[in-house]
């Protein structure tokens, strides 16, 4: 690898080139990953003006910050997913407070907020094609119950409100479920290994 | 919520708390535990992996988007093109899903918290098995029952390499379909146990049928291009990967 050629470095070698503050650095870094930051905080927030704002912070904060992201502890994009969703989850959980607090006084009923129609035409027809089928192979509850929480920003607790479930079920499916997922997509990039 | 949960009730909010659905009570307990226990930290990341292969990747974010974080920056030089990063041209191809690499390089990254550096040597393996007693040994394996067999496959499907790994832990691998290497690297192969790579074993610049020991824990196979000598840890992205059968 060229020392320079920043599209052949690993993430770990770009966080390194983005603490000795190169912008083309932080710049392939985006390129990789913007778009799924920004997917994500679109997903959660189903704004674009607000997961504009999230995926600005995140970058940003890569940028000033590059020695949070540990190579040693996951990828880059799971990194920088993980600040994403939490950054949106936090503005939809502060929404719904406020939505709260008018309720109280105005007495209105809450809408329901992002995340309950998880089955879009525009996620199927963009979904990468294993992971949708390694969610299919979930068990309904399970599937149901992930989507929920990391696209419609609930907690476990919201979740099994809104499906008249038990907490603790919710909760454990949610577990499960990720593991489940993860065995799934390993078996099918098996199958996909395999040769003819 | 309760701060002293036992370490079960801790464990099952791991999946909840690694999609950021717990309350904010249970997110502190959950943080507090998770400073002192690498497994469920490991554990939360290797979720937080999972959840990031659900997110598509085909959104173009506006353009709008990359002026603002770079107005975000201080006192940094001006900002660069980011049309010169042509992002439509590292898209992978269809029959190269983006997440394969991406699960390769999940499952190499994980659990590498627990990859003590060792000072371990990188033996070059045991190559090019010429003689007939050899060759004969190698075909036993692949058609021991017991044997689990791999294929391990390029990012971008063109090169396909088999392994064997018999239940006693010794392995094969036909090395010898990869191109020769130059310019002092190397082929390496790696071994993931328990979500970490550990080294199989130099296979050299020109690479043949090669005798290699791995754990009988091992539940992929990786090959990596390498200084000679190899590395106590594989250069990303792997070259190939591939999981063994159960
Ligand atoms: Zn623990």
């Amino acid at each position: 690898m060229r020392e320079d050629d920043l599209t052949q470095a690993s993430d770990a070698q770009l966080v390194v080139a983005i603490g000795r503050w190169r912008q083309d650095a932080l710049a392939e870094a985006y390129r990789r990953h913007g778009g799924a930051v920004f997917a994500l905080a679109c997903r959660v927030l189903t704004d674009r003006l607000l997961a504009e704002e999230v995926a600005q912070d995140v970058f940003v904060r890569l940028w000033h910050e590059p020695g949070r992201f540990d190579p040693q502890r996951g990828s880059l994009r799971s990194f920088l997913l993980a600040h994403a969703h939490n950054r949106a989850v936090d503005i939809v959980r502060s929404e719904e407070a406020r939505r709260g607090r008018e309720r109280r006084q105005h007495q209105e009923r809450v809408r329901v907020s992002a995340g309950e129609d998880v089955e879009g035409d525009v996620w199927d027809l963009t979904v990468a094609e294993h992971v949708r089928d390694a969610l299919g192979l979930l068990p309904p509850g399970e599937r149901q119950a992930i989507e929920m929480a990391y696209f419609g920003g609930k907690t476990y607790r919201q979740v099994a409100a809104s499906l008249g479930e038990p907490e603790g079920t919710v909760k454990s499916r949610i577990r499960s479920g990720l593991r489940r997922l993860r065995d799934n997509l390993a078996d099918l990039v098996w199958e996909d290994s395999r040769e003819p | 919520m309760n701060p002293r949960l036992g370490h079960h009730e801790i464990e099952e909010l791991l999946g909840a708390y690694a999609l950021d659905a717990v309350d904010a009570d249970e997110a502190l307990t959950l943080e507090n535990h998770l400073r002192g226990c690498p497994r469920c930290r490991a554990e939360v990341a290797a979720h937080r992996e999972t959840a990031a292969l659900l997110v598509e990747d085909r959104l173009e974010p506006p353009p709008e988007l990359w002026d603002r974080v770079t107005a975000g920056m201080e006192e940094v030089p001006p900002p660069i093109d980011l049309a010169q990063f042509a992002r439509a041209e590292r898209r992978p191809s269809r029959a190269t899903p983006w997440w394969l690499a991406a699960a390769a390089a999940v499952a190499v990254v994980l659990g590498a918290g627990s990859f003590v550096v060792q000072q371990q040597r990188h033996d070059q393996l045991q190559a090019a098995l010429h003689s007939q007693e050899v060759a004969v040994e190698v075909l036993a394996a692949f058609n021991d029952p017991g044997a689990r067999l791999a294929t391990l496959r390029s990012g971008d499907g063109q090169v396909h390499v088999r392994a064997v790994l018999l239940r006693d832990g010794t392995g094969y691998v036909l090395a010898d379909r990869l191109p020769d290497l130059s310019g002092g690297r190397v082929y390496q192969l790696w071994a993931m146990v328990d979500g970490a790579p550990r080294s199989a074993g130099v296979l050299g610049a020109e690479p043949a049928m090669a005798r290699f020991h791995a754990s009988n824990a091992t539940t992929a196979l990786a090959i990596s291009i390498e200084p000679v000598g190899g590395a106590e840890q594989p250069t990303l992205p792997v070259l190939l990967t591939g999981l063994l059968e159960a």
